[in-house]
């Protein structure tokens, strides 16, 4: 019970409070403050059990309780959609919370856009609801999937007449947690959201979350309207620029394999190959007879080390590919690899 | 064409990569690149294009370093007959005014157009193309302007030269 007159506080405080603990008034005030809300937490009809990202960009979750409450007001939200923003009250004051957490609940990632972290006595936080992802292929040829809330506003979306062509422009704004992942999203970088291309036009990565830190918790993306490419583009997953993923090498299990499946080699370079017989992922004693066609002899070398191993150099650019044929020599069956002699670049 | 131009200029000249490579004033002091290096400045139809400094075509990427560009294409092709004509290609070199003074007291765009110039003028050993002239008596279109600008930070040459071809 907290005592309403001053004179008393200090009494009251060294007499009900944990010593080791408790060493200012603010800080009993704040485990009263707790006790209480321990007491009455669950009575509230809207606390829920939902998952809390741990580590930013990782997807390692942990349930936690928390009160699930409205934020907009159903008749006054605007553009905005009510169910999109959700506030947080979390049971622990002291919870650790900030901008960029992410949970996940009723099928839906939620970013955390708003808190009331400093000096707060309370611990809340306003999410979103991520309506979208952002797909692509990084560095390594691995597929990025990370939740972002498009906004839902587009800008600026007019036709382009002036032009020999008409395109079309439009701009959008995507929120999306800025992670090590996330980090590496650089300007003109395209994405495709159900079907439809955007490239980054602007990056806000510079929101950092103390004055001299380099952490900001948000990445927002301002992208401008792009077009498809129906060769290179995966329009029913959503990914840009799809050919340009890394096709893990096929695993040699039984038969004949030529490796390493290199099918382009630059003017003035050399490229080794290796041919086996597998059986069981292991390569065996068999040698192959290796014979080029395809490309007249003045275009390329091949130089075979042996029945197992050849190299091959491009003397100049071809506009038609070399053939490499390898002979099993057991069985007579054939592998053959298509080359590629490029110019110079 | 392009190809080839591209392929004369990587076998004939050193500055002009060294130009594109480095963004220092003392970028023709750096080492020779090797042709591997200068193979990975020519942009060939990546996803994103402002890695490159060398296009065969225009970009629709938007820069955020200071850096030095070449393009070039095909300008003009006046037939002369059914099977010989004239053609002038444009070689454009272009870079960020705060990268163009060098350490040598020279402005990196006038050095690249120098070398452009100098390597290619009078060249008549490039597969395709028959001899390359930059020689208002030959071509009345050929020279060299600076034209290129953005109008904010990025000024350059655009070099026009020209060729009599079957």
């Amino acid at each position: 019970m907290t005592v309403l007159d001053p004179r008393l506080r200090n009494i009251n405080a060294a007499m009900l409070s944990n010593s080791t603990y408790n060493r200012t008034y603010n800080d009993y005030s704040r485990g009263m403050l707790q006790n209480k809300i321990d007491e009455e937490f669950y009575n509230a009809t809207d606390v829920f059990t939902i998952q809390e990202e741990q580590t930013p960009g990782m997807l390692d979750w942990v349930n936690i309780d928390v009160r699930i409450t409205h934020v907009l007001s159903d008749k006054n939200t605007s553009d905005k959609k009510n169910d999109d923003w959700r506030q947080l009250i979390f049971k622990d004051i002291a919870h650790n919370y900030a901008l960029g957490v992410r949970y996940f609940f009723d099928n839906n990632y939620w970013l955390t856009v708003q808190s009331d972290y400093y000096h707060y006595p309370t611990a809340s936080a306003t999410i979103r609801r991520c309506n979208n992802q952002l797909k692509w292929y990084d560095s390594t040829g691995i597929l990025r999937q990370e939740p972002c809330i498009i906004d839902d506003k587009i800008q600026r979306y007019r036709n382009e007449y002036n032009q020999y062509i008409i395109t079309y422009e439009g701009y959008i704004t995507v929120l999306c947690q800025l992670n090590k992942f996330t980090k590496d999203i650089v300007i003109n970088q395209k994405f495709i959201f159900n079907g439809q291309a955007y490239k980054v036009l602007n990056i806000q990565n510079y929101f950092n979350k103390t004055t001299f830190g380099d952490d900001a918790p948000l990445l927002t993306l301002t992208m401008n309207r792009d077009m498809n490419n129906t060769e290179n583009d995966d329009l029913a997953d959503n990914i840009a620029n799809n050919a340009y993923r890394v096709t893990p090498s096929s695993t040699p299990t039984i038969g004949n394999y030529i490796l390493p499946d290199v099918t382009s080699i630059l003017q003035g370079d050399t490229q080794q190959y290796s041919v086996f017989h597998y059986v069981n992922s292991v390569p065996d004693s068999t040698t192959f007879t290796i014979t080029a066609s395809g490309v007249s002899s003045n275009y390329y070398t091949l130089t075979v080390v042996d029945g197992n191993h050849f190299n091959v150099t491009n003397l100049q650019m071809s506009t038609t590919k070399l053939i490499v044929t390898c002979t099993n020599n057991t069985d007579q069956s054939t592998i053959q690899i298509s080359i590629t002699l490029k110019g110079l670049w | 064409m392009q190809y080839n131009i591209i392929a004369h200029l990587m076998q004939n000249n050193e500055d002009i990569w060294k130009i594109l490579r480095y963004n220092d004033p003392d970028c023709l002091n750096k080492p020779n690149l090797t042709m591997n290096q200068k193979a990975s400045l020519i942009y060939s139809g990546q996803p994103i294009s402002t890695p490159y400094r060398v296009f065969m075509s225009a970009i629709d990427d938007s820069f955020e370093e200071q850096v030095s560009l070449l393009r070039i294409f095909p300008d003009l092709i006046i037939p002369r007959s059914r099977s010989v004509a004239d053609i002038t290609f444009v070689i454009q070199v272009f870079s960020h005014v705060k990268c163009q003074y060098l350490s040598n007291y020279t402005n990196r765009t006038v050095v690249l157009m120098q070398n452009v110039l100098q390597t290619l003028n009078g060249v008549d050993t490039i597969p395709g193309l028959g001899k390359i002239v930059f020689d208002r008596n030959a071509n009345s279109y050929d020279r060299a302007s600076l034209s290129i600008t953005n109008n904010r930070n990025f000024t350059g040459y655009s070099i026009v030269l020209s060729t009599f071809t079957t």
